[in-house]
């Protein structure tokens, strides 16, 4: 499947790579879940990623969709 | 410790020792507790009645970092009930170094008086006359006051919109820059200032009179070790040096519950615009600075210092409630605009969440459209002035739903809510219900459960107990002086161990790990039993029935909770 994704907070520096404007596509395998695509990515879990698809926040094992725009943030606190 | 009195009638000034009751309580627990025991609750909150306090933390005054949050107490005029807003900036760490637990200014001066407390490196204080400064706006007063004392001096005080008693009256606090930018923003307690006819507190830096931290070394190792958590964490040590606060705008938008155009959509077309980092690309252009140090003894530096396209300083700190006030919830996607209504409510002394709502509310009304700019700024200035319109809109969102007869308005016991849409994060929404001090985000905010994946944002399984507990942790937090990024880490349960450790190094004391739970109990129990004296019940525990029956796009979710289950979140006081 291929994906459209864009990375927030300090990720897009982190991975200038995958860090565009208009998103980077990539391509994953089949049935695809956040966790795999984090994995892709290497992201680790302590850079605080959270995976957005939908307007919803996904847990890591929750199926990405083929030719979703998925947007990865950084866990915040608020104050 | 000092514990200082003020009578603004009659201009005495009593200074004794903290009393035995108060001692180890500082911030929100001494504000709480002691407005709780002497004020009367069906008092007139501009009226003389009332008492305006000021409490430092437990660990301001000492050298454990981010330690310069100063508690400000009163009735509020906003919402009727019990209020602590806190401020960050110079002023928590200058008075904790000058020894003073608490200023509980009384009475109200006689009508047209106006004046200063000024504060010697002893520690003793003088009244001075500020007739001359009258009207003057928080930049011009800081900087006439640093010429005339010296810049190493802290400020807190009001604006225009303090004198004008106006119930979104902040009280403003100098930065290490000695900028008029940090707020106690929160309730109308600028207005309670003004109604004593108090201008401004000046308060000398470096002082050394603080109270002794009694096991030195144990406090010096165990602060060096709770930094390094601090630092470890990826938020508070690189994400907000890199974007400030505004790094919420992302993940809150994505979620689908960053409320716009006056709470009518979750999402923003023009987020990416207002993002934190796009803000963080602007302000580098443009010569400004994040990761900037704002308040005294600051490791996190989550502030910012905005510049124009000349690059001339326009304000600091640009947070991200701001960011949604001032942008999203206009339907202005204009950094430029933002930052200058941030200045605008710094400068007339004005909390920037109950402005922008309150312009909201008046473009939900069609006083002005969504996204005029002209038109907000237009009612900046008639807050300053005083004008009977200026008087509407800075009487906050409640005043002007009623004014127009729109009954859009996104409050709670009549204070806005924060960037946080209580139908796409519900677990918020009980925290702006239930909290004492009406709708806030910092007495319990449940974000970083989101985006931890600690809770579904969307499902109602475990946000009342989370709500509660945040409530229960945030009014303990509000009470030591720290910040509440440093704060956050004490959530774990080693840190929270670790902490412990802090506060019997720093009082002698015998504090096991759930006594600091415990004094959050004590105050949410005071703040409830002052509003329950106050006249609010259960049904001001709720929010505006649009949130309950208007759909928020793009997830098309209402808040889903009844009246009992809010109720619930409280069991505990009861």
């Amino acid at each position: 499947m291929k994906v459209n994704i864009k990375l927030f907070g300090l990720l897009g520096i982190k991975l200038p790579e995958f860090n565009k404007p208009e998103g980077v596509e990539i391509e994953l395998s089949d049935n695809s879940t956040a966790g795999d695509l984090l994995e892709y990515l290497k992201i680790p879990e302590d850079w605080g990623p959270a995976v957005t698809m939908g307007n919803r926040l996904l847990k890591y094992d929750d199926p990405i969709s083929d030719g979703a725009d998925i947007f990865i943030i950084q866990a915040v606190h608020g104050g | 410790m000092k514990f200082i009195k003020i009578d603004m009638k009659t201009k005495a000034i009593k200074i004794e020792d903290m009393p035995e009751e108060y001692i180890g309580v500082g911030g929100r627990a001494l504000t709480s507790i002691m407005i709780n025991k002497d004020v009367p609750a069906d008092c007139d909150p501009l009226g003389p009645d009332n008492k305006l306090i000021f409490a430092t933390g437990m660990f301001c005054g000492t050298s454990m970092f981010n330690s310069s949050r100063v508690s400000v107490g009163a009735k509020s005029p906003l919402t009727g009930g019990i209020k602590e807003a806190n401020v960050g900036g110079t002023a928590g760490a200058a008075l904790g170094k000058l020894g003073i637990g608490a200023v509980i200014i009384e009475g109200n001066a006689e009508e047209g008086d106006l004046s200063f407390l000024k504060f010697d490196l002893e520690g003793n204080l003088e009244f001075l006359d500020a007739s001359e400064y009258k009207g003057m706006r928080t930049y011009e007063l800081v900087e006439k006051l640093h010429a005339k004392f010296g810049e190493k001096n802290a400020v807190l005080c009001i604006g225009p919109a303090g004198e004008h008693k106006m119930k979104s009256a902040s009280i403003q606090g100098s930065d290490v820059d000695k900028r008029p930018c940090r707020a106690a923003g929160r309730g109308g307690l600028g207005a309670v200032m003004g109604a004593k006819g108090l201008k401004g507190l000046i308060i000398p830096q470096g002082g050394k009179k603080a109270d002794p931290v009694v096991d030195k070394e144990t406090f010096s190792a165990a602060t060096k070790e709770f930094a390094k958590l601090v630092k470890a964490n990826p938020f508070e040590g690189e994400l907000l040096p890199a974007f400030g606060t505004p790094a919420l705008v992302a993940p809150v938008n994505l979620m689908g519950a960053f409320p716009c155009y006056n709470a009518t959509q979750g999402q923003f077309e023009g987020w990416e615009k207002i993002s934190g980092e796009a803000m963080a690309n602007t302000i580098k252009e443009r010569g400004g600075q994040v990761g900037h140090v704002g308040c005294s003894q600051c490791i996190i530096r989550c502030s910012n210092v905005y510049n124009d396209k000349d690059g001339n300083y326009v304000s600091s700190s640009i947070e991200y409630e701001t960011v949604w006030s001032m942008g999203g919830m206009l339907g202005i996607d204009d950094l430029d605009f933002i930052a200058k209504m941030d200045f605008m409510c710094d400068d007339i002394g004005l909390d920037t969440m109950n402005t922008g709502v309150a312009i909201a509310v008046g473009m939900d009304s069609d006083y002005i459209k969504f996204g005029d700019k002209e038109g907000s700024i237009n009612i900046m200035e008639e807050i300053a002035a005083g004008t009977e319109m200026g008087h509407l809109f800075g009487d906050g969102p409640s005043a002007v739903g009623k004014h127009f007869n729109n009954p859009r308005v996104a409050a709670v016991k009549n204070q806005s809510i924060a960037a946080y849409d209580p139908r796409g994060m519900i677990g918020n929404g009980i925290t702006f219900a239930t909290s004492t001090m009406g709708a806030d985000h910092t007495s319990g905010n449940m974000v970083s459960m989101y985006l931890g994946h600690v809770l579904d944002p969307l499902d109602k399984k475990g946000q009342i107990e989370n709500s509660r507990e945040n409530q229960i942790f945030c009014a303990a937090a509000d009470s030591m002086g720290l910040c509440l990024f440093a704060m956050y880490s004490v959530q774990d349960p080693e840190a929270r161990k670790m902490f412990i450790n802090l506060v019997n190094a720093r009082l002698g004391s015998d504090w096991k790990v759930e006594d600091f739970r415990e004094l959050g109990v004590r105050i949410l129990k005071a703040e409830k039993e002052f509003n329950i004296k106050a006249g609010l019940t259960k049904e001001d525990d709720r929010l505006p029935e649009f949130f309950l029956k208007e759909p928020l796009s793009p997830n098309n979710v209402v808040f889903p909770f009844t009246d009992e289950e809010l109720d619930s979140a409280h069991d505990f006081l009861k």
